[in-house]
């Protein structure tokens, strides 16, 4: 039998009202949001400035002044690159903003202000700006929906709505200083890549160039093929020029931290302005990336049998291609230069990359190929080599009399060749 | 013996209602954990790489204060593995089996003591290996609940595809061995330990719940326990039984044919247990009482039958895809039977609206939607759409929390008297009951529409898919409606410690109820009966065909038989 | 507690279900756009399906309402009644008429959408290589044979003609990955270690979204893809646009 007393109503009102203003309350408040990490020192450059904790703080200080801080970024120098924008590029932003804000846009063109809620802080602050404008009666329905649409068409990131969209998309690999260091990075073979050494593989140029904004943005839209990089298409033209932006900060950043730790290591101090002579030395070499471009000029040959053949000499030639002493006879990445054995009698990868990891030769039978799949691009592996690593620049290798080991035209023979090995009818 | 050594003794009891409150303690205690990494799940799907108030930095210092996306796969596994093989399978066989099957049949105890110690003592190890993954370097699983091959198999495919699987491979083998010797256990003591004159139609539902739950564990656990032996061995020994040519599959199939049974073990003996408190609490026989052990016993053998609905946009060819509509389709109807069943029970009854049967009511109501939503997916075109996204998710979400938990709610009301000789307070039920079911709903009815959307499970940041960038509110709505639900529970703590210090004594049988389980005193000595019992009638005598008051007790007792 | 709040709870129950989906019934918290052949079948059988749950949810409800309503107030005992065999008879038919009812109507519509073995053993238009995380295409080329240097790549954006048959071959190159588009109704697994066929027609041009449905790892949520159907002679040019990065020599990336 239920012999206690049923609560009375009064009571289960008033607890139903505190849980619908908790709820409310909870609802109300302020989103939730994402943490900023502040950048930290390379541990590389620290070491360089040994215990000189006065050294390390000047340091920091000159970065800051340059580059700002995780929370502003931009600093002295930082601009966001719409102005490096082509013109075709432009209008590529403006189409993909239209695809990526149809909604607010169709909300514009009704009259739903409210109902216009962009994420990105610029935008969401401009937009802030001209609702109040609106409330306060300068501006009329029309101009609110002119100049909201104009609004959206052509927002291009600051470097802050940047930061947070690396936050959300990349630190967790490339870690808050770009340093490749992110919490899912430990579990990641290659690892994540570090930009403060300003060493970039996958580029269209012949190295040691900084990469060109097409670079970076071909990066992104294709991913790397073959790694944990994967393809960033899904956001918009815009967030992919402002992701280069910043990137390029914090590569600018990282590269400046390191050659100023390596001079105070060397001549125990610094000049005045030193961050400014080495910012522009290094920032020198990204405008110049332009002019590195690696093409073929002529029309690229197409894949023949003979070529195929060609290329087949070629690739276990030692005095030419010499490919095989590291691809293998098969091209399986087995070869033997690849291997070496250590001081405890282990067979471990012959090389290191520019950032430590051990790397061994592309197994080229998988058709996966990081830098791009194109023919030029294997083009340009094979004739630029791929900087950071120990693969050569064939274009470069000479023999003891100074010639070059293979033309060109060869070098399109043993990328016919390379193809072959993960085609139909392959080798 | 000294207070000490008592305790001690006690804790290594062959009693089957100390093993049945052992495993409620540490079922309750998982159950907080469960919902905890829920939280933290909600938390990242409403704000995604946001910073969780209070946890953030300790949780996740490391990673900038903010989860990771390898650990987001981590919690939502180890919140199913946790909620599954620790909380609801342990609550529902291992608590409540426990305690209540000899009760209810007229035994002293269940058939062989020592092997129901060991079936709790054998979960301890289950439950440190689900929690150690947390500790290691790669973390805890991730390869979800599921664990399909390769993901699980491959060392390098995810983080916590190293040890963590490894840990989580052992947590489920012990677990297995838990239930599967708790299952032994009931059904042999069913079959022969029953006092005189307990047919076995004449056992009430609960006990039939039990009986087809322990049955299907018994037919279905050792395919799991191969499954994971063979991953294991895949994973450590090289093996390929899931690589290879589409043996991906066998994993699958393997893995379905236990963990489709289970569900029906997750909710067959809720059903049995809220048929009684309807029927005690209604005063009136249960409708049907055949048809509903037949509906029991048809869910049983149909559950066996149709575990590749799972399966439907695998690869499985269109054929078999067939065959396993046509099984799932059946199998709704003893479901609807049963539901048809209860509302027979209280209809025409003199209910008592006490927190016991509004969590029973609450029960039927949630079990019908979650079963109703079932009813699309078993429809196999509709399920191409539906599979993986979050109407999967709300249906389960129905059946599990909105029916088998309220169940268990209800059964604590209903049997907290007979365990502890004391009662819950009614005021503070209800007061939970109320916030309990209204927050469920607000929770789970949302995920719906969220899964007609096409938003899948299992994700970190929905909103990296274009498609679900509408959903952002309704998560958020559903997140702080799941932040309330969690902390409406601790009216049901505060309830729990109330009235197990300070309870109004109950004496042994203050619900008036006819089972046998309330001949005992409250609570029962280890013998369980003062007196031999013989049954007489079915537990079922209410209403105004039963004697001068309302009820006709199952069990004449005996005066105990001298040697 | 009294009565009405018991009542109150299930009706506020059973009002809150029904508005929930009656509010949502063709918004964004719906079914997406229906841009497939088979589309529109999938969700007639959705609809129909809801209709029956509805009525059937309702009438559940509103007998308990009511039965929780009058046995609250009842003071006479309860009539000792353990069962009726009619009435079992009528709520076992009757779900069961329904429910074979649900396992003939799906027929068709389960075969429309898997195809005959024919339309399958069509070459496929495209092959789909699914990885941890992202979505990559490979066109035959101009000589129509998979694997051959003719073949034509691209990433993240599967660019289909309207109004025809399209065949994919699927494969992953690690873990199993599925290929989900809301708005085609479609969605098949792929396994490691084969090829996973699969066929759809979408009638219209327009751009739709995939999803990845299967649980892939620490990536799983960021494995968007788009499908864009559009016209044929589009089709051609997206085709003839992916040939010219074979032959591309670089020198129109230099300014």
């Amino acid at each position: 039998m239920d012999t206690a007393p049923a609560p009375t109503t009064t009571t289960l009102l008033k607890l139903a009202a505190v849980a619908c203003l908790l709820a409310h309350l909870l609802a109300s408040c302020s989103e939730p949001e994402v943490p900023v990490q502040p950048w930290r020192a390379n541990p590389l450059a620290l070491e360089k400035l040994g215990e000189d904790t006065q050294a390390a703080a000047q340091l920091a200080q000159s970065l800051e002044q340059l580059y700002g801080t995780a929370a502003v970024p931009g600093g002295a120098v930082g601009v966001a690159g719409q102005s490096e924008l082509s013109a075709e590029r432009a209008r590529m932003v403006r189409v993909s903003n239209e695809a990526r804000y149809a909604r607010a846009l169709a909300a514009l063109e009704s009259g739903a202000w409210d109902s216009v809620k962009p994420r990105e802080g610029s935008l969401a602050a401009s937009w802030r700006a001209l609702r109040d404008r609106h409330t306060r009666g300068e501006l009329s329905d029309a101009a609110l929906r002119a100049e909201g649409r104009e609004l959206h068409l052509g927002w291009y990131p600051t470097l802050a709505d940047s930061a947070h969209l690396y936050r959300m998309e990349c630190q967790h690999c490339h870690g808050t200083e770009g340093g490749g260091d992110g919490s899912t990075a430990h579990f990641l073979k290659p690892r994540p890549r570090d930009f403060r050494l300003g060493v970039y593989k996958w580029t269209a140029l012949a190295s040691p160039a900084r990469p060109r904004r097409d670079d970076l943005r071909r990066t992104l839209h294709e991913g790397v093929n073959g790694t944990s990089m994967p393809s960033f298409a899904r956001l918009s033209e815009a967030q992919v020029e402002g992701l280069v932006d910043y990137v390029r900060l914090l590569s600018l950043r990282g590269e400046v931290e390191l050659r100023m730790a390596a001079t105070f290591e060397s001549d125990g101090e610094w000049e005045e302005d030193a961050a400014q002579v080495e910012h522009e030395a290094v920032w020198s070499r990204w405008q110049q990336a332009e002019t590195k471009v690696l093409a073929y000029e002529g029309v690229v040959p197409p894949s023949t049998p003979e070529s195929i053949a060609r290329g087949a000499q070629l690739y276990n030639d030692a005095t030419k291609g010499n490919c095989s002493s590291c691809h293998g006879v098969d091209g399986r990445g087995d070869g033997p230069a690849a291997w070496k054995i250590d001081a405890r009698g282990e067979r471990v990868p012959a090389y290191l990359d520019a950032w430590g990891d051990p790397i061994l030769p592309r197994n080229l039978r998988l058709g996966i190929w990081r830098g791009g799949d194109r023919p030029i691009d294997l083009w340009r592996r094979i004739a630029n080599g791929i900087p950071g690593g120990p693969m050569p620049a064939l274009r470069d290798t000479k023999d003891k009399d100074g010639v070059r080991v293979v033309t060109d035209e060869e070098i399109w023979s043993l990328v016919h060749y390379v193809r072959s090995l993960s085609q139909e009818g392959g080798a | 013996m000294s207070r000490l050594r008592q305790g001690w003794s006690h804790v290594w009891s062959l009693d089957h209602k100390t093993i049945g409150v052992q495993f409620l303690i540490s079922s309750l205690v998982m159950l907080l954990l469960g919902g905890l990494l829920a939280m933290a799940v909600r938390w990242q799907l409403a704000w995604p790489w946001t910073e969780m108030p209070i946890v953030g930095r300790a949780l996740f210092g490391d990673h900038g204060r903010v989860m990771s996306p390898e650990g987001y796969t981590a919690l939502f596994t180890m919140h199913g593995t946790v909620m599954i093989f620790f909380v609801v399978i342990p609550l529902l066989t291992g608590a409540f089996g426990n305690y209540l099957i000899p009760l209810m049949i007229g035994a002293r105890d269940m058939a062989f003591p020592r092997l129901n110690a060991f079936s709790f003592w054998i979960m301890v190890p289950g439950i440190a290996c689900a929690l150690a993954g947390f500790a290691l370097e790669g973390g805890a699983a991730a390869a979800g609940w599921t664990a399909y091959p390769p993901l699980s198999t491959v060392l390098g495919a995810a983080p916590g595809s190293g040890a963590g699987q490894t840990l989580w491979l052992w947590a489920l083998f012990f677990s297995g061995l838990s239930s599967l010797s708790g299952a032994i256990n009931y059904v042999v003591t069913i079959v022969t330990m029953r006092a005189p004159g307990m047919s076995l139609m004449r056992m009430p539902l609960t006990v039939w719940g039990l009986f087809v739950a322990a049955a299907l564990q018994c037919m279905a656990l050792p395919v799991l326990t191969a499954a994971t032996v063979l991953q294991y061995s895949d994973r450590a020994l090289g093996t390929g039984f899931y690589s290879d040519a589409g043996t991906p599959l066998l994993w699958q199939h393997l893995f379905w044919f236990y963990s489709h049974p289970a569900v029906y073990v997750m909710v067959v003996p809720a059903m049995g247990m809220v048929s009684d408190i309807l029927s005690v609490h209604s005063r009136k026989p249960v409708f049907g009482y055949k048809p509903m052990v037949w509906a029991m016993v048809a869910i049983t053998g149909l559950g066996v039958l149709v575990w590749g609905h799972h399966m439907f946009v695998s690869g499985m060819s269109p054929i078999a895809g067939t065959g396993f509509m046509l099984s799932t389709i059946l199998i709704a109807l003893p479901s609807a039977v049963k539901t048809f069943n209860w509302l027979g029970t209280v209809w025409g009854g003199r209910l008592r609206l006490n927190a016991a049967l509004l969590y029973a009511l609450g029960f039927v109501s949630m079990f019908v939607i979650g079963g109703l939503s079932g009813i699309w997916m078993a429809a196999t075109p509709v399920d191409v759409y539906m599979h993986d996204t979050y109407v999967v998710v709300a249906h389960f979400h129905y059946i599990v929390f909105g029916g088998t938990l309220f169940g268990v709610f209800a059964a604590l009301h209903h049997w907290f008297p007979k365990i502890t000789g004391k009662r819950l307070d009614e005021r503070l039920g209800k007061i939970h009951f109320v916030g309990t079911f209204v927050l469920t709903n607000a929770v789970f009815l949302p995920m719906h529409q969220a899964g007609f959307a096409g938003m899948v499970r299992r994700i970190a940041d929905p909103y990296a898919y274009k498609a679900f960038e509408p959903l952002r509110e309704l998560n958020v709505y559903i997140t702080i409606a799941a932040l309330c639900l969690f902390a409406w529970q601790i009216f049901f703590v505060i309830n729990l410690i109330k009235s197990l210090w300070g309870g109004a004594p109950a004496g042994s049988n203050p619900w008036e109820a006819a089972s046998l389980e309330w001949e005992a005193s409250s609570p029962p000595p280890h013998d369980n009966f003062d007196r031999d019992v013989v049954v007489v009638r079915g537990p079922y005598e209410y209403g105004d065909a039963a004697g001068e008051k309302d009820w006709l007790p199952q069990a004449q007792p005996l005066e105990r038989s001298t040697p | 507690m009294t009565r009405v709040w018991a009542s109150g709870l299930f009706v506020a129950l059973l009002v809150a279900v029904v508005w929930s989906f009656v509010a949502a019934y063709d918004t964004e918290l719906w079914l997406p756009q229906q841009a497939s052949s088979f589309a529109g079948e999938v969700d007639a059988l959705f609809n129909s399906i809801l209709l029956a749950l509805t009525v059937a949810f309702v009438a559940v409800m509103a007998i308990l309402i009511l039965a929780v309503w009058r046995g609250a107030a009842r003071t006479e005992r309860a009539r000792t009644s353990h069962g009726d065999v009619r009435l079992e008879l009528l709520w076992t038919l009757v779900p069961a008429a329904v429910l074979v009812w649900i396992a003939v109507a799906q027929g068709p519509t389960w075969r429309a959408m898997k195809g005959d073995a024919a339309l399958l053993d069509r070459p496929a238009l495209a092959r789909v290589e699914a990885a941890q995380f992202d979505w990559r295409f490979r066109y035959p080329g101009a000589d129509g044979v998979y694997d051959t240097a003719d073949d034509l790549l691209c990433v993240h954006e599967l660019v289909v003609p309207a109004g025809e048959p399209v065949v994919l071959a699927m494969r992953t190159r690690d873990v199993i990955h599925s290929f989900f588009v809301p708005d085609f109704r479609l969605k098949q697994d792929i396994l490691p270690g084969r090829d996973t066929k699969l066929w759809f027609q979408a009638p219209a041009s327009g751009l739709h979204e995939l999803v990845c449905a299967e649980l892939c790892g620490w990536g799983h949520y960021k494995m968007a893809g788009v499908v864009r159907v559009v016209a044929r002679e589009d089709y051609a040019a997206h085709l003839a646009e992916l040939a010219l990065r074979l032959t591309h020599n670089g020198t129109e990336e230099r300014p």
